[in-house]
């Protein structure tokens, strides 16, 4: 059973009744066939026995107006002599017919026929006897006994063969009840066992296609559940998607026309870095230019150090002549005071002297003077060298610094020259690259609209297969009902 | 140098010391070589100084007086008793000799003690620019001083009689000019005692 399909446990859960009727619809065929049987066999056996009644009437009726007429003489009683003769041959022949089958009684029919012919021939006799003799002759022949000697063994043949039918029918009588009961009994509890049989196996069948029905329409309900979340979120992502695949549409329309515009743009780029080319040559020979003046500046003041050295050599030289000035006003102070002590001892006389004395102090003292005022000039003019000589030290540095930025800024506008020579190229294959951009992003503007066109025909089979997860999942549900109930 | 706003004011500022230097130089030519203008006034000042006449104070008892530097002080001393001023020499040490004498010095073929003046005067360190010779008729000893002023006359009753304004142990004091200037007695100098250094080198 659990190897079998459903459609074999349905089919033998069909034919299980279909069985269990004919099964019983046969017995019970054969069995009412076979009561049919009896039916036919007990009427015949009537039919044997209302021959014998028959015949036996016809004999008594033949006798019977034999009789009547033999006391009264009277023709009229011969009417159920004449009926009786008439319808005894019929009879017999009936009886032989009906007795064909066996030949026992149809042999006895055959002798009942002889005695009731020899009867009917004694009779006959009698009454023309009465006829022709009158009422004693008649009497003496009936008298004879012949009559009643036919008549008895009639009776005896009729007894017997009756004997015989009524036992047989006594038999086909109880046979029939026991096929009747029978039948009775195999239709009642043949019915009932029937009943049983295909409730019970209805149940099983049933049982066992609703179990593991009801497990899978469990399952189908859970998985179309899951079928109408995922197609939900199926179609709720294909919306998105559309969404998002309408604004990448947009967006590669922007991006078209800005991928246009690059490439003009990096034309006019590729323009403007060949012009820069261009300039940075000129810049680099500037450069050039610039580090050889420069160089001159350099080796200027290179010169106006050295110059400015010996001017500060030539200063200390002024010095020492200072010093020397200095030491001759000293000593002329000196000897101008000593003038004037010797002048102011001499009295009088040396009073001329005095004055001489005091007009050399005088020089001697504006010499002083005027020593130490070349010498402060000196000294600033020898701190004004020290700066000049400093400032001049950090000019050569400030040009040497100027030199190497000069370098510097040469070698980087030889590179900044080689990196837009190199930008140019780029911005050229950039423009090249713009163009086959654009021409790309129109490609795939086109392939985005199919998207789009494909995303909503996505969209909408996704909304049908949302539909049919949710016709799916409340057929699941209605099945599920259906077979668990609920 | 501020010649670094572009070109213009490069031009500006070199034309500017351009000139400062043609002026520097013509003053310097004019300070070497006066001209004639400047020469005949140089001339008619100085000769102007020397024509004005000497003002006659024979009638007035007036001092000459040479003062000098002694430290934080400021002293005169009678020319006549001064007999000469030398420039600074370095003394030779005398072993054995008070620390009063600094030591002696060669002067004009003889040899001359120098002192520390300062340390009588109380005048403390003194920057030495000077040597003064003292003496009325010949050198009798030098001291150290520091610069030595002009040979100058005051009135003799112009002087306030006041005693020694200075620190330290002064041998004596003439008075005191207007201008605050002390005025030390020479003779008392020349005859003081300390000034004098025996055979065991004390004072005689």
């Amino acid at each position: 059973m659990l190897g079998m399909t459903i459609q074999r446990r349905l089919f033998f859960g069909f034919l299980l009744g279909p069985v269990a009727l004919i099964i019983i619809g046969w017995v019970a065929y054969s069995c009412i066939q076979t009561m049919v049987d009896l039916r036919v066999q007990r009427n015949h056996t009537f039919a044997v026995l209302d021959g014998l009644t028959a015949v036996m009437v016809d004999a008594l009726n033949a006798e019977t107006g034999q009789r009547g007429y033999t006391l009264t003489g009277d023709a009229a009683y011969l009417a159920p002599f004449e009926a009786g003769e008439a319808s005894l041959d019929e009879d017999i022949t009936r009886a032989l017919d009906l007795t064909a089958d066996d030949t026992t009684r149809h042999e006895d029919i055959l002798r009942l026929k002889a005695v009731l012919q020899q009867k009917s021939t004694e009779l006959r006799r009698v009454i023309d006897i009465r006829k022709t003799q009158g009422l004693a002759p008649a009497l003496a022949a009936v008298n004879s006994g012949q009559g009643k000697t036919y008549m008895d063994t009639a009776r005896d043949i009729i007894r017997s063969i009756r004997g015989y039918e009524t036992k047989k029918l006594g038999e086909l009588t109880n046979t029939s009840n026991q096929v009747t009961r029978f039948t009775f009994n195999v239709i009642l509890f043949g019915t009932i066992a029937a009943f049983l049989a295909v409730s019970i196996g209805g149940f099983l069948i049933a049982r066992s296609i609703t179990r593991p029905i009801a497990g899978t329409v469990q399952s189908l309900a859970s998985t179309a559940t899951e079928i109408l979340a995922g197609t939900s979120q199926q179609a709720s992502s294909m919306r998105e998607q559309s969404t998002a695949v309408a604004e990448t549409v947009t967006t590669v329309d922007e991006v078209l026309q800005t991928a246009s515009q690059a490439a003009e743009r990096a034309k006019t780029v590729a323009d403007s870095a060949m012009q820069a080319v261009d300039v940075g040559a000129t810049g680099r020979q500037s450069v050039m230019n610039t580090l050889t003046m420069m160089e001159e500046v350099k080796e200027q003041t290179a010169s106006i150090a050295e110059t400015i050295l010996s001017l500060s050599e030539r200063a200390q030289t002024i010095g020492e002549i200072i010093a020397a000035v200095n030491e001759i006003t000293e000593r002329s102070n000196l000897l101008a005071l000593n003038a004037a002590i010797e002048a102011s001892r001499a009295g009088e006389h040396g009073r001329g002297f005095s004055v001489v004395a005091s007009e050399i102090k005088s020089l001697a003292d504006q010499s002083k003077k005027a020593t130490a005022q070349v010498r402060q000039i000196l000294g600033d003019i020898q701190k004004s060298t020290n700066r000049a000589v400093l400032v001049t030290e950090q000019g050569t540095k400030s040009v040497h610094i100027a030199m190497n930025a000069a370098n510097e800024a040469g070698e980087t506008i030889s590179s900044l020259v080689d990196t837009v020579d190199a930008a140019a190229r780029a911005a050229t294959q950039i423009a090249a690259s713009a163009s086959q951009q654009a021409t790309g992003m129109s490609q795939i503007h086109q392939a985005m609209t199919h998207i789009n066109e494909a995303s909503n025909q996505n969209l909408a089979a996704t909304r049908q297969s949302e539909q049919a997860a949710q016709d799916l999942h409340t057929l699941g549900t209605r099945l599920k009902a259906m077979i668990v109930g609920g | 140098m501020t010649a670094t706003g572009g070109n213009g004011d490069d031009l500006a500022y070199w034309a500017n010391a351009m000139k400062r230097l043609s002026r520097a130089s013509e003053a310097t030519q004019i300070a070497m070589e006066p001209s004639g203008a400047l020469a005949d006034r140089i001339f008619a000042e100085r000769a102007m100084a020397l024509a004005a006449p000497i003002r006659d104070t024979a009638d007035e008892a007036r001092l000459e007086l040479i003062a000098f530097e002694l430290g934080r002080q400021k002293i005169a001393i009678e020319n006549r008793y001064i007999h000469a001023v030398i420039p600074l020499a370095e003394p030779a040490a005398v072993p054995g000799t008070p620390d009063l004498l600094a030591g002696v010095i060669n002067f004009r073929g003889g040899i001359l003690p120098v002192f520390r003046l300062e340390r009588i005067l109380g005048a403390g360190e003194i920057e030495r620019s000077s040597t003064i010779v003292l003496g009325e008729h010949r050198p009798e000893f030098a001291f150290f001083a520091g610069a030595v002023e002009d040979v100058s006359t005051v009135g003799a009753a112009s002087l306030r009689d006041v005693a020694w304004q200075g620190g330290g142990d002064a041998p004596a004091a003439l008075g005191l000019t207007d201008s605050g200037l002390n005025i030390l007695d020479g003779r008392a100098l020349l005859s003081d005692p300390r000034f004098f250094i025996g055979r065991q080198g004390r004072p005689s």
